[in-house]
């Protein structure tokens, strides 16, 4: 194999696969990328994976004879980030890596790219173009909420759910769940499944850099698809939680609040929230919202007006779900949605459907 | 008239059958009450020998203080006893053989000789009965002491010897109770042979030694010894859960005041105070002597006396917990101690003299660790040491160690609650990370301190939650999908009455029918997605706390459960930002020097003990 690239594109080429590759993998293989060249097309396709899921670009090179190998992604990247900008040439002999960069000769041994996992067979069943700024904003808009703990590891993930034209994302961990809706343009479809978090991130991350993204659906896996690159992720089995049933219908009290003020007294008041729990008690009235918190260590109060509708209810959250709720839309006015002390609170746009948080409220008791 | 007399008085020798019956059921009945007799008469070595199991041959030779003729001649007679004069010397019953039964009731169901001498007698004397009757009575050369051959047991009983078990099984009888009693009696020296085989071997030791020595354990046990004024003292041996533990409650021994009892209350607060400590589902190997005031017992309940009523179960049960838990928590030094950072053979010890020795001269029963003399339970019997073998750490609160000891090694890892408890108090603390995503490393001073991140979690959750009750329950977060658990019909019972308990920790469990509880709410710091893991391993060990424990109990037990579960684990990988605060919670924290089961949080290492690893 041997070839001739830009170090620039190979650096940002390389730099796009290898976020999936982890620290101590339980194969040595996973450690390096997959490289490709062919030689017919002028091609190279790089492919890093830590078998969950697997992202594999492509880029073009000059190249003089086709092959492939695998190669310690990290110490390639550390080179390439060290070379001047300019032409970088290649060549593999078995393992045996020779890389050229002006006067400067690396050799690196790699291992054989008959020992990578082949990439899983997948005949799409659903295709669905999605714009890339419109997927971003539904992950950060559920992203926070999913579960890390792997008892429920089907919490470990976004749902992802299309009915018709309804797009939904979904995450819970148990305690808030956060929602997220679009109606597509066309397309009539019929399909669930729930997408590891940490693929949900390398998508978030290579859509950053296209227009447009095209998720294709099989059996057990996910493919994103961002023109050049191509991301491949098995998808959590188990049954995600019957979400709708979890979200009430009918909610007595509303109140609508600037959301940046809310956050800003929600975040001042949690400084003397207990360090733990971080709970913070919000009492509403007719105009307005007192909103305390105390600890060992002292207490504090702040009261904003907000338009409240409902019987006057005190109710206890946690400070940093609040928070996360607000920082995941950008509407100004939000409405908080509210039923009683033990039951769950809920935040969205007061103009909009397309982005809700549900969130268990912490029992004041002792307050 | 055929039928004039239905009622008989029954002849004196049925009457002997069928008391003796009551007290000797089996050999192991016989050698029990024979080896009574030996302590009684403050031998200092019992041979014991058994052929086909005692049913054919017991043999019990001591060198006591024997009897005199007119003794020899009057112990087969019943109710002949020299121990008991008076009803109201019952309640101070401090020997063994109280009852005057032992040998009448032997000698009327097997061919018994009895061969004795006084001490200051010249010649001993030579009894021999056989069901019952006297068959020979007379004087015989034999040196100071009484020995005993009791043949064919029951050969006048068919009934009762049909009921014998094999050999092996009458065997294995005699040889636990003989074990019981030398456990009990560490002073005397126990040799048992049976078929010519020696079965027991034990030299006269401590009550350590003898512990040590018997369950062949080479793992040091701890040392028990806790008084509760006015009740009684617990002394004996524990061997710490984590080093050795049992899959049953079998080795946990239980003695009140010198005799083997078999008491469920007493061997289930032992288990107790051990829950939590090592792992689940394993039980301790202790030794555990109580000694409480002959008006704290009852002793009469059966003539077999194995059984014994407490007059206050409750206090009982509270001392043996408080005197287990004492031992436990005290032993978290040693735990650290046993693996020294340092190699040599000497056993760790802290390097300078404490402040706290000067002046703790008084005797002070938190600390068992430096050999003691106590007495053996056993009334006026041989006194015992409890205490650690060889060397042993000074705890603080011991009498200073003495000069001639070998020098104190230096290179070792060090820790005292007391010398963390100073540590604390002073500042800065640099987190340097974690070691091994087990243990928190953080510099101090010129102190290098290794931090057990579970047991420093567990201390944290502790206090924190320690401060809550039902008035001022803990910051509770409502779940969203509440788990549903299902618990065995005799744990549900159980906890059904501990909910309230729990909700004032933040844990809001509700009854869903069926042993089937729904938890709706559980304090923020158990992870998300973790609840219910959690709640059921916590559920599940407050199924097994007594149900007749107090309240207070109940209560410790539940935090203690609470903050082992919730707690994270030897083996969690901690970011920066919780490494940070479990420290600074850690260091907010009262007692922060031991976890809850009163193992170490916290050890040290000076830099001039890492200097001195690299001879700098």
């Amino acid at each position: 194999m041997e070839f001739v690239c830009s170090r620039g594109t190979l650096f940002d080429t390389l730099s796009q696969v290898t976020g999936v590759v982890k620290k101590n993998p339980p194969l040595p293989v996973l450690s390096n990328v997959l490289v490709q060249a062919d030689a017919d097309g002028n091609r190279l396709n790089l492919t890093a994976t830590d078998l969950e899921v697997g992202v594999s670009c492509r880029l073009s090179a000059e190249v003089a004879a086709g092959g492939e190998v695998t190669l310690p992604a990290r110490k390639l990247t550390d080179i390439l980030r060290e070379l001047p900008e300019a032409a970088v040439s290649v060549t593999v002999e078995g393992t045996a890596c020779a890389l050229t960069c002006e006067n400067a000769k690396f050799n690196l041994t790699g291992i054989e790219a008959a020992e990578f996992p082949p990439r899983p067979e997948v005949a799409p069943e659903t295709t669905l173009p999605l714009p890339a700024d419109t997927l971003r904003e539904m992950i950060r808009q559920t992203i926070f909420a999913v579960s890390y703990d792997e008892t429920r590891y089907f919490l470990n993930g976004i749902y992802i759910s299309a009915q018709g034209k309804e797009l939904v994302f979904v995450a819970t961990d148990g305690r808030r769940l956060a929602k997220s809706t679009r109606t597509l343009e066309e397309g009539d479809y019929d399909f669930s499944g729930i997408i590891p978090t940490k693929a949900v991130s390398e998508i978030d991350k290579l859509a950053s850099k296209v227009e447009e993204v095209t998720f294709s659906l099989a059996r057990g896996h996910l493919v994103a698809d961002f023109a050049d690159t191509v991301l491949t992720a098995t998808l959590i089995e188990g049954d995600y939680p019957d979400y709708q049933k979890l979200i009430p219908q009918e909610f007595p009290g509303s109140a609508t609040v600037n959301r940046g003020l809310f956050a800003d007294a929600t975040r001042r008041i949690a400084l003397m929230a207990d360090e733990t729990s971080h709970r913070v008690a919000y009492e509403f009235d007719g105009e307005s919202v007192r909103i305390s918190g105390k600890s060992e260590q002292g207490e504090a109060s702040e009261t904003l007006a907000v338009n409240y509708s409902g019987d006057d209810l005190r109710i206890g959250f946690n400070a940093r779900y609040i928070n996360d709720a607000l920082k995941a839309t950008d509407a100004p006015e939000v409405e908080f949605l509210l039923l009683e002390n033990l039951r769950p609170g809920l935040i969205k746009p007061v103009d909009g459907d397309d982005y809700l948080c549900l969130i268990m409220p912490m029992r004041l008791d002792d307050y | 008239m055929e039928n004039a007399t239905q009622i008989k008085v029954l002849p004196a020798l049925v009457y002997e059958r069928i008391a003796a019956g009551e007290v000797v059921e089996r050999p192991a009945s016989v050698v029990k009450e024979l080896i009574e007799n030996s302590l009684d008469a403050r031998a200092s070595r019992i041979e014991i020998e058994l052929e086909g199991g005692g049913k054919a041959l017991i043999r019990v030779s001591d060198d006591g203080h024997g009897m005199g003729p007119a003794d020899a001649r009057l112990c087969f007679t019943r109710h002949a006893t020299s121990k008991i004069d008076q009803f109201e010397d019952l309640e101070l019953i401090r020997t063994y053989g109280f009852r005057g039964e032992a040998l009448p009731s032997v000698g009327a169901v097997a061919k018994v000789r009895l061969v004795t001498r006084f001490r200051g007698d010249e010649k001993g004397s030579e009894v021999v009965y056989e069901g019952g009757r006297l068959v020979r009575f007379g004087e015989a050369g034999s040196p100071v002491g009484t020995d005993i051959v009791v043949r064919e047991l029951f050969y006048n009983v068919p009934a009762r010897k049909k009921f014998l078990k094999s050999d092996r099984a009458e065997r294995s009888a005699c040889v636990d109770v003989a074990s019981r009693m030398a456990l009990a009696n560490p002073g005397t020296a126990f040799h048992l042979t049976a078929g010519g085989k020696s079965r027991l071997a034990l030299p006269p030791a401590d009550l350590y030694h003898r512990c040590v020595d018997y369950f062949k354990a080479g793992r040091e046990p701890l040392a028990l010894d806790y008084t509760s004024p006015g009740l009684g003292r617990i002394t004996g041996v524990i061997w710490h859960p984590n080093r050795i533990s049992r899959a049953n409650r079998s080795g946990i021994l239980v003695f009140v005041n010198g005799r083997s009892v078999n008491d469920r209350q007493v061997v289930e607060a032992v288990a107790a105070a051990c829950r939590g400590v090592g792992a689940k589902d394993r039980y301790p190997q202790a030794v555990v002597f109580l000694k409480l005031s002959g008006r704290q017992v009852d002793v009469n309940v059966h003539p077999a006396k194995s059984e014994v009523k407490f007059a206050d179960d409750a206090a009982v049960r509270r001392l043996v917990m408080a005197g287990v838990t004492r031992a436990l928590s005290e032993a978290g030094e040693d735990l650290i101690a046993a693996t020294p950072l340092g190699g040599g053979e000497e056993p760790p010890t802290r390097s300078r003299p404490r402040r706290d020795e000067e002046y703790s001269r008084e005797p002070n029963l938190r600390s068992p660790r430096e050999p003691r003399v106590v007495d053996g339970g056993a009334g006026d019997g041989v006194p015992f040491t409890v205490g650690r073998p060889r060397g042993g750490r000074v705890s603080a609160g011991a009498p200073p160690r003495p000069l001639d000891k070998p020098a104190l090694p230096d290179d070792q890892l060090n820790f005292t609650p007391e010398a963390a408890r100073q540590l604390y108090e002073e500042a800065p603390y640099q987190i340097q990370g974690q070691f091994a995503d087990t243990f928190i490393l953080v510099e101090h001073g010129d102190k290098l301190l290794v931090i057990d991140q579970h047991a420093a979690h567990e201390r944290v959750i502790y206090e924190e939650l320690a401060a809550h009750d039902a008035e001022r329950p803990a910051p509770s977060q409502q779940l969203l999908l509440p788990p549903r658990i299902k618990l065995d019909p005799r744990r549900a019972a159980r906890v059904a009455e501990l909910l309230e308990l729990l909700s004032a920790f933040g844990f809001h469990v509700e009854s869903a029918g069926a042993d089937s509880f729904r938890v709706l709410a559980v304090p923020q710091m158990v992870g998300a997605g973790d609840e219910e893991r959690v709640t059921r391993e916590i559920l599940e060990e407050l199924g097994d706390v007594g149900e007749d424990a107090p309240l207070a109990e109940r209560r410790r037990a539940a935090l203690v459960s609470i903050s082992c579960k919730a707690a994270v684990k030897a083996g969690d990988r901690l970011n920066r930002e919780q490494l940070v605060g479990l420290i600074r919670r850690l260091l907010a924290s009262p007692n922060k020097s031991t976890c809850p089961h009163g193992r170490p949080t916290t050890a040290e290492l000076t830099e001039a003990q890492i200097r001195r690893w690299f001879n700098r």
